[in-house]
């Protein structure tokens, strides 16, 4: 059966009633600037997905590939398991691409070393005759959910130009754009499953959105601070709270399941060892004698005690609360600048709201920027070594270029400082407006 | 529409674009930043490690490093120098020459004297000079364990053992001649001499037996293949230890003290050397106004071979390497030329890129003209 033009188009219509909700086909302008915004959004991907990456994405891959392609069915002593085996089902897709590589045996397996590679196994990747397909497929998947999330926001906002704004913000942030097709990392996935979830309590699906919230948790540790204040602003009374926060971790122990079946180290022990759970600890004051405090559990501690005790349900204010978690987090916890990307959801919500936000998250965007200094090549020029190795391997870090002017250091930490003074300014915002909402009696 | 109207309809537009052309312009501010990251120059980072520095750089000492240059292009050579956490005032004059400035035989392949020269007899060599502008030539001599020998040496520099007439002739009195020590025997420099062919050869008629000077030989015998010994103007075997020393310099950069920074790579920049690849340089700095508790020095690495070159100080050989960059020009088309031979070898994914990308840019032609057009029957 030949597909005439009529059939083109049919199809074209029913992919764009699904991914493009009502309120904005009703409008055929803005449909046609949703799909400028796409063009022009895989245009800047399509342009650095071949070409760089970080041996963090070929680290995950290499985990996940003894999964996919060696039947393994855990990865004793490692989190975040739903990364893994989503990796490990991206390996099985495209396994039919990669196979007739030569040196496809050898693509991702190191003798002994589970965790990452090292640099001559970084060498030797980035050298494969095949190495720009091999990055664009292991990168497709990313900018799937990359798109995935873009629609979802626009099925969540309701108001044409609001929408589109928030379409055209995702399609053009450069923090996505830098962490996830420059980088290599694969921060869509869970995002994909926050905004998912943000969908389905816009929905008043509670249960639903909180399990896909979990399943986040199982990609990524971090949506856990999300659990709480979530599951006590939708929850009703005591007991739907307790509910919800229980669903959100039911995905975790699903996960677990394998481990239980090896009988390898749960995975929530690793974690609470691993370096990321001491990032919350970093801040602390000092009080007196063995007394101390650590200063971002305070700040959580209130903002969930606000969630509680002042706070009523509305999409809004849930949104919000997840907004300052998140700023509270990266203004007092030690974090890699690949991680900025968090907040991208809660971000692009809110500043179609209130646009003073654009110009103080560009603020952000270039502070992070500066504190990228902090890890030098690592993360600048050595992300394109697959174009050239022996050119970018050596290009100076931008720390010496400051180094003329003035201290690097001064300059990163100046930056870091500014960047927290803006966070905390915006959760200012953030609790100005919730204010402003109409209270309750206290519970 | 009368223009007020029209600069208020405009200026409604760029207030409701403006969220939109920041976020634009900040994602591209942004990407632009990583790609430019570096992109100035290509560096090579020869010797990653800090151990040990040389002293302080004053008066007459001189330190210095041979290298081989990568690649064609090179512009600055950043060397890692400390300031003691003072403040210094004297210049720093850097000077890079094409090749060291000496081509040496080292002390250790000394062998036995020659004998005493005196009376009649002459003792030369042939060499090939390196230098662009000769202006001396140090000899490993001996004065038989510090006796007192009072005559004076004379040396001569020729064309060859054939010809009469001398080029540059030097004198010196025996006495100031030291026991196994290099003797430099300097002449005003000889322009356009690299690459060419030379005989000297020194002599001290009126010295006698037991109160005369020597020079010592090479062990094994031939290690100069550039040249040979003679004696009496007759060739003779093996070869003297001997050093020519010459002014090959091509830039030479002054640098106040002041300007160095406290353990960091001072850069000392040029214009690009456009042939540089592949051919050997010696570059080095002394600061002759300095006096000590008024110098700045460098550092050096023992850690490490920088198997490429050797570091120096005044002249002679030390141990370790200098802590130096060297930084390149380089072209566009130099650093995309392996990204091109590489993305050649997967044929069928280059040609499936470039329609893809063709193809989104076309669509997006298609898709802006039609906006365009949208708009303009909205406006009429």
């Amino acid at each position: 059966m030949k597909l005439g033009r009529k059939s083109v188009g049919e199809i074209g219509r029913r992919i764009s009633s699904i991914l493009v909700p009502s309120p904005y086909r009703e409008d055929s302008t803005t449909v046609l600037k949703i799909l400028l915004w796409v063009l022009i959004g895989l245009l800047i991907r399509f342009l650095f997905m071949p070409v760089s990456t970080n041996s963090d994405m070929i680290g995950i891959y290499g985990r996940s590939h003894l999964i996919a392609y060696h039947g393994w069915p855990t990865l004793p002593g490692m989190f975040a398991m739903g990364a893994h085996y989503l990796h490990a089902l991206f390996l099985l897709i495209i396994k039919p691409f990669l196979t007739p590589l030569p040196g496809f045996d050898g693509l991702f397996y190191w003798h002994d070393k589970m965790y990452g590679c090292d640099l001559v196994d970084w060498a030797r990747f980035i050298t494969h005759p095949e190495i720009y397909r091999i990055l664009f497929l292991l990168k497709a998947p990313y900018l799937v959910f990359d798109f995935a999330c873009a629609f979802l926001l626009l099925h969540i906002l309701s108001d044409r130009k609001k929408g589109l704004l928030a379409f055209i913000f995702w399609m053009v942030n450069p923090v996505s754009i830098y962490v996830v097709y420059i980088f290599g990392r694969y921060e869509t996935l869970h995002l994909f499953f926050i905004i998912l979830s943000l969908y389905f309590i816009k929905k008043n699906r509670f249960s639903l959105a909180l399990l896909i919230l979990g399943v986040a948790v199982t990609i990524r540790i971090y949506p856990v601070m999300l659990l709480l204040p979530f599951a006590i602003i939708l929850g009703r009374n005591f007991g739907k709270k307790v509910w919800l926060g229980f669903l959100g971790f039911v995905p975790w122990i699903i996960s677990q399941i394998p481990n239980m079946i090896t009988k390898s180290r749960l995975e929530f022990g690793i974690a609470a060892e691993s370096s990321f759970s001491g990032i919350f600890f970093g801040l602390k004051w000092d009080l007196l004698h063995f007394d101390a405090l650590y200063v971002f559990v305070v700040g959580y501690a209130l903002i969930v005690l606000y969630s509680y005790y002042v706070l009523h349900y509305s999409f809004e204010n849930l949104r919000r609360i997840g907004l300052a978690v998140l700023l509270v987090f990266f203004a007092l916890c030690y974090f890699h600048p690949q991680w900025f990307t968090w907040i991208a959801p809660f971000v692009v919500l809110e500043l179609v709201e209130n646009r003073r936000l654009i110009s103080l998250y560009a603020i952000q965007v270039v502070a992070v920027g500066v504190y990228t200094f902090n890890w030098g090549v690592y993360f600048a020029s050595w992300l394109f070594l697959p174009i050239n190795p022996e050119f970018f391997r050596n290009i100076q870090g931008m720390t010496y270029y400051v180094s003329k002017i003035y201290s690097p250091e001064h300059v990163i930490l100046t930056l870091r400082s500014i960047f927290t003074a803006v966070a905390l300014f915006m959760v200012y915002l953030v609790f100005s407006r919730l204010a402003r909402q109409k209270k309750i009696p206290a519970r | 529409m009368s223009e007020k109207a029209y600069g208020e309809k405009k200026r409604t537009w760029i207030q409701a674009h403006k969220p939109r052309n920041m976020v634009a312009v900040v994602s591209l501010i942004f990407v632009l930043m990583f790609l430019t990251t570096g992109c100035l120059d290509i560096e090579r980072q020869n010797q990653p490690w800090l151990e040990y520095h040389v002293g302080e750089i004053w008066g007459p000492i001189k330190v210095g490093q041979s290298f081989v240059a990568m690649k064609n292009g090179l512009r600055r050579v950043s060397v890692s120098m400390a300031t003691y956490g003072r403040r210094n005032h004297y210049d720093l004059v850097f000077h890079l020459e094409q090749l060291p400035g000496e081509e040496h035989l080292p002390k250790e392949l000394a062998g036995p004297p020659v004998g005493e020269i005196y009376g009649d007899m002459k003792v030369g060599q042939t060499f090939v000079s390196y230098a662009s502008e000769l202006e001396g030539i140090k000899l490993l001599m001996a004065n038989y364990h510090s006796r007192q020998n009072t005559e004076d040496v004379i040396f001569h520099l020729r064309e060859s053992p054939g010809s009469k007439e001398d080029l540059r002739t030097s004198v010196v009195n025996a006495s100031k001649i030291l026991d196994n020590e290099y003797h430099k025997f300097q002449f005003d420099p000889l322009t356009d001499s690299q690459g060419k062919r030379y005989y000297f050869f020194i002599e001290s008629p009126t010295s006698s037996p037991g109160n005369a000077i020597t020079v010592r030989r090479c062990t094994p015998e031939n290690t100069y293949v550039a040249g040979k010994r003679f004696n009496n103007h007759r060739p003779a075997s093996g070869d003297l230890v001997f050093k020519s020393i010459g002014c090959n310099e091509l830039v030479r950069v002054v640098v106040n003290a002041s300007q160095i920074k406290h353990i960091q790579y001072q850069d000392f920049a040029f214009p690009p050397i456009p042939d540089s690849g592949g051919q050997s340089y010696y570059f080095y700095l002394e600061s002759p106004d300095s006096r000590p508790g008024d110098a700045v020095t460098i550092h050096y690495s023992t850690r490490h071979d920088y198997v490429d070159g050797e570091r120096y100080m005044n002249d002679e050989v030390a141990p370790g390497d200098l802590m130096f960059r060297t930084y390149y020009d380089v072209t566009l088309g130099e650093v995309m030329a392996p990204f091109v031979h590489h993305v050649q070898k997967d044929k069928p994914f280059l040609i499936l890129f470039i329609l893809a990308y063709a193809t989104i840019f076309i669509f997006l032609i298609v898709v802006s003209v039609k906006i365009l057009r949208a708009r303009g029957e909205k406006r009429l």
